[in-house]
């Protein structure tokens, strides 16, 4: 007892982390609960009441209160907080937390169904219900969609979907939702067999699945009628595919054969998760290359796989969707571009939480911001140390642990204007890997004294943090609830006026003709309108908000006019109301794009009404519709 | 034999059903519960069975049928795409129906082919009824939540609007012009209608009263002479004569200028200006001064304004 005392504190300090460690690392939890679902159904009511609470909040802010920015937090915690302290308990056995993890994917699967029930509303939903609508109108593929033109190249999830609504004869929305729903399903169920089959352990799958949840994009937008809602589900049964082979027990084959399909599927569904699967088998490949000698008997490299992965994907982008290139890259160049002006003190960064007219969220949704991220970044390297002690035999588990370490250095994008999308967009990947290795963490961490019992609450509450930073990081504060009309705020810019113009259009215009909008109208004309809505994108980088802006039509801006076959234009009066709330009244390159400071002039939209030749074919109030063929035609 | 092989045989006579749903077209509850596996399911499940040469854990066949099921309908449409029926129901319904019954057939001869144990055959729950209670009452919340979250959405405020559109003439090449009316107000709503041709009143239809929702199509036969005029329809509010509700226009001479278009069309208010109490007139319509202007719609705010 002298002797221990007279070591020095270093030792003894040493010596009490490796003993904690020891504890953490290898102690199973003590009760397993036997069979059944434990707790599975009290904690589905509460998750139920949770929804109910959120449609309440819908319901009550579409009719303008306040109180519903609160009910939204209330019940999205309602749903959360009790499965992640079953989640974190010792006592819960494997199929209660399989069962756990299903309900979490649903629960917040259905919380942006109770958004907008009726439709689609998000701008990447109405451009990919055109995709869909087209091939359940022709029957064919590859129809062109000048909103989102590698749409129609990527055609999977609208596959999937006009599959489900020509047998059943349910509609597109219909259709779709139940589709994503069963993605989202898949995407948990195959995360939680991802990380149980690394990790040997159903409570770091079950709170691997839980810490995935609370990535920025898991609660809107990766669940949106878009193609990497699909894409995503679809690679991670490849990821749980490959890593069940294993020679010995028979599973190389059909395992191999269900990762191909899966992995052809999402070649053809989209580019961005595609080009990530490659990075993710590549650096497991690398990985697995340096540590061979550590390989378990029996199991597989994924070279083979990632060979296939990039033939496959070459082939798909040089013979069918080439056009991708021009689309990613020079997103990618210009995030680059502002880093490096921004980390060269070039140029100022990015405000972070600053909303359109400088408005800023509440105090504590901010410090909820930089708290979740703070806890992730803290919560990492006791990640990283467990994966060493524990899993670092499995190339896999270390490839993941190389993934979540791409992290920090993805937040530095945030301080970008162009790069904070692309971080925001990365997330959905990145948390792949970081989810398995903060689950370390909290595993880990739930084994030690002072976490058990009451103290656990620390934990539930240090993982509730970064759940609710998720959609405050990701989402703008004013999407996340419906309600009143904004100006350029995609959802919440679409009301029945503009619903009525874009099936006017279709009925009595007819399909297909070239028609400038603004944003939001110009995504209904696109979808319920059928219309060729013109874009910088589908139009030779000609943005026609440089019309919309001009004081009048000179010349220059009727060329542009002529260059763009505009055949119709729509106007929208609300555009002189406020400021865009998505930050540009029509799109990128536009007048003062991003750093709009005060609303349209009403003259610059009432320019169109003096125009010779310029034919005024409806008008709702808001809304006028100009048939400009005449005016362009040639003297 | 039916020990061994009997989830394919269920598997085999639910993919019947659904072909004979889609065939057949039953009551759309039923075509959609029929079908819906064909989908999701059935494909993936063939697959799997098929390919797998021992028990996995049922989670884990859960797993790889939702995926295969996925990644086959994704993959079919390719080879439908490029076969001359393209993407039909009957198509889907032979490819992923042929897709799930050559699984079938493969995962048959397989099963035949192993001494590998049958299939557990499904138990019966034991039913612990405080479990299904509280299961019950989830369903029954989520389902509340779904059809409050519905209604709130259908009945969402919404301000009321007129549509007001012009067709015919010149641009089509004919002589008869026609205009219509559509109201999408909060109430019953009277109209009347003008049709001016070079700024002269040429017809008039009033009152035209609509019902929310309702629609009045009106046409006149031009001369040719007038035709190569500014054809103005206007549409005016029963009792704000002064003011001109809805104006559409068809400009089909290029050299014509339209009377009076030096003037904007409607002298709307700018964006700071207010009304009544000062409050902003834009925006949110519950932040409109009182519950007559904010029943009402933006363009309404002008009338008012006179």
């Amino acid at each position: 007892m002298r002797a221990r005392s007279d070591a020095p504190i270093l030792s003894r300090v040493r010596e009490s982390a490796r003993s904690a460690l020891h504890v953490a690392v290898n102690e199973e939890p003590r009760r397993t609960g036997g069979e059944g679902w434990g707790w599975c159904p009290a904690v589905g009511l509460l998750a139920a009441l949770g929804l109910l609470i959120l449609a309440c909040a819908n319901t009550a802010a579409r009719h303008g209160a306040a109180w519903p920015w609160n009910g939204f937090w209330v019940g999205l915690l309602l749903i959360f907080v009790p499965i992640a302290a079953r989640l974190l308990s010792s006592s819960a056995n494997r199929q209660e937390r399989l069962g756990l993890a299903a309900l979490l994917g649903v629960g917040l699967f259905l919380v942006k169904v109770l958004q907008y029930p009726t439709d689609f509303r998000y701008a990447d939903e109405l451009m990919h219900w055109r995709t869909a609508d087209d091939i359940l109108q022709m029957g064919r593929l590859h129809r062109p969609n000048p909103v989102l033109p590698v749409s129609p190249l990527f055609p999977g999830l609208e596959n999937l979907t006009t599959a489900v609504a020509s047998l059943s004869g349910l509609s597109i929305f219909a259709a779709g939702t139940i589709v994503l729903g069963v993605a989202r399903l898949t995407l948990v169920l195959a995360l939680f067999h991802l990380y149980e089959s690394i990790s040997g352990s159903a409570r770091v799958a079950g709170l691997g699945v839980l810490l995935y949840a609370a990535n920025p994009n898991f609660l809107f937008f990766g669940v949106q009628f878009a193609y990497e809602s699909l894409a995503l589900p679809l690679t991670t049964v490849a990821l749980f595919a490959l890593v069940r082979r294993d020679r010995r027990d028979g599973s190389m084959l059909p395992s191999t054969v269900l990762a191909c399909l899966a992995l052809a599927a999402v070649v053809t569904t989209h580019h961005v998760t595609t080009y990530m699967a490659v990075l993710v088998l590549g650096l497991w490949a690398l990985v697995d290359a340096i540590f061979r000698r550590w390989r378990a008997p029996g199991r597989l490299d994924p070279v083979g796989m990632l060979v296939i992965l990039v033939v496959a994907g070459a082939a798909w982008l040089i013979f069918a969707a080439n056009l991708v290139v021009g689309y990613l890259a020079p997103k990618i160049s210009k995030s680059a571009e502002e880093l490096l002006r921004f980390m060269a003190r070039e140029e100022s960064g990015r405000e972070l939480f600053q909303a359109v007219g400088g408005e800023l969220p509440p105090l504590w949704e901010r410090l909820a911001g930089f708290g979740a991220t703070g806890l992730t970044l803290l919560v990492l390297p006791p990640g990283l140390l467990v994966l060493w002690v524990r899993h670092r035999r499995t190339s896999a588990a270390l490839a993941l642990g190389c993934l979540a370490l791409a992290y920090p250095g993805s937040l530095a994008l945030r301080f970008t204007s162009t790069g904070a999308e692309l971080a925001n967009r990365a997330t959905s990947f990145l948390f792949l890997a970081l989810a398995f290795v903060l689950a370390l963490t909290f595993a880990a961490a739930a084994q030690l004294r002072p976490f058990r019992g009451l103290g656990r609450a620390v934990l539930v509450g240090w993982i509730a943090v970064i759940f609710v930073g998720g959609p405050i990081v990701g989402w703008a504060r004013w999407a996340r609830l419906p309600g009143p009309y904004l100006v350029s705020a995609d959802a919440r810019s679409i009301e029945a006026e503009s619903l009525a113009a874009a099936h006017w259009a279709r009925a009595v215009l007819g399909p297909n003709n070239r028609m400038a909008a603004d944003r939001a109208n110009r995504l209904l004309m696109l979808s319920y309108g059928r219309q060729f809505t013109t874009t910088s994108l589908s139009s030779g980088g000609i943005n026609v908000g440089w019309v919309y802006f001009a004081r009048e039509i000179r010349p220059k801006e009727r060329e542009m006019l002529r260059k763009l076959r505009v055949d119709y234009l729509l106007v929208d009066q609300r555009l002189t109301q406020g400021l865009p709330q998505s930050g540009t009244y029509f799109e990128r390159g536009e007048p003062n794009s991003k750093t709009h400071t005060q609303p349209m002039d009403p003259g610059m939209l009432a320019k169109f009404d003096h125009l010779d030749g310029v034919s005024r074919l409806y008008d709702s109030g808001n809304i006028q519709i100009y048939d400009v063929r005449g005016y362009l035609r040639d003297p | 034999m039916i020990r061994r092989s009997w989830d394919l045989m269920a598997a085999a006579v639910l993919l019947g059903i659904a072909a004979a749903a889609v065939l057949l077209q039953p009551p759309a509850l039923f075509r959609i519960s029929l079908t819906l596996p064909l989908v999701l399911v059935l494909p993936g499940y063939a697959i799997v069975e098929a390919l797998s040469t021992r028990r996995r854990r049922g989670s884990e066949r859960v797993v790889f049928t939702l995926g295969a099921s996925l990644s086959v309908a994704v993959l079919a449409g390719f080879l439908l795409d490029a076969l001359p029926w393209g993407l039909r129901a009957e198509s889907w319904l032979v490819a992923l129906g042929g897709v799930t019954a050559i699984g079938l057939v493969l995962a048959s001869a397989r099963r035949r082919a192993t001494t590998d144990p049958p299939p557990p055959l499904l138990r019966r729950p034991v039913a612990r009824w405080r479990a299904v209670v509280v299961t019950a009452l989830a369903v029954a919340a989520a389902v509340l939540a779904l059809v409050v979250a519905r209604e709130g959405a259908v009945d969402q405020p919404q301000a009321g609007f007129t549509r007001l559109w012009i067709q015919g003439g010149p641009t089509e090449g004919t002589g008869v012009v026609r205009l219509g009316v559509e109201s999408g107000e909060l109430g019953e709503t009277s109209y009347a209608l003008h049709l001016e041709v070079a700024g002269r009143i040429k017809q008039i239809w009033s009152p035209i009263v609509l019902q929310p929702g309702e629609r009045r199509e009106v046409e006149q036969q031009l001369a040719p002479a007038e035709l190569r005029s500014v054809i103005e329809g206007k549409l005016y509010l029963i009792g704000v004569p002064e003011t001109v509700y809805r104006r559409v226009a068809l400009n089909p001479n290029p050299t014509a200028r339209r009377p009076g278009t030096q003037a904007a069309l409607f002298a709307r208010p700018r964006r700071a200006e207010t009304v009544g109490t000062g409050r902003r007139c834009f925006g949110n319509p519950t932040h409109w001064p009182d519950e007559r202007v904010r029943k009402s719609m933006y363009c309404r705010c002008q009338v008012l304004l006179g």
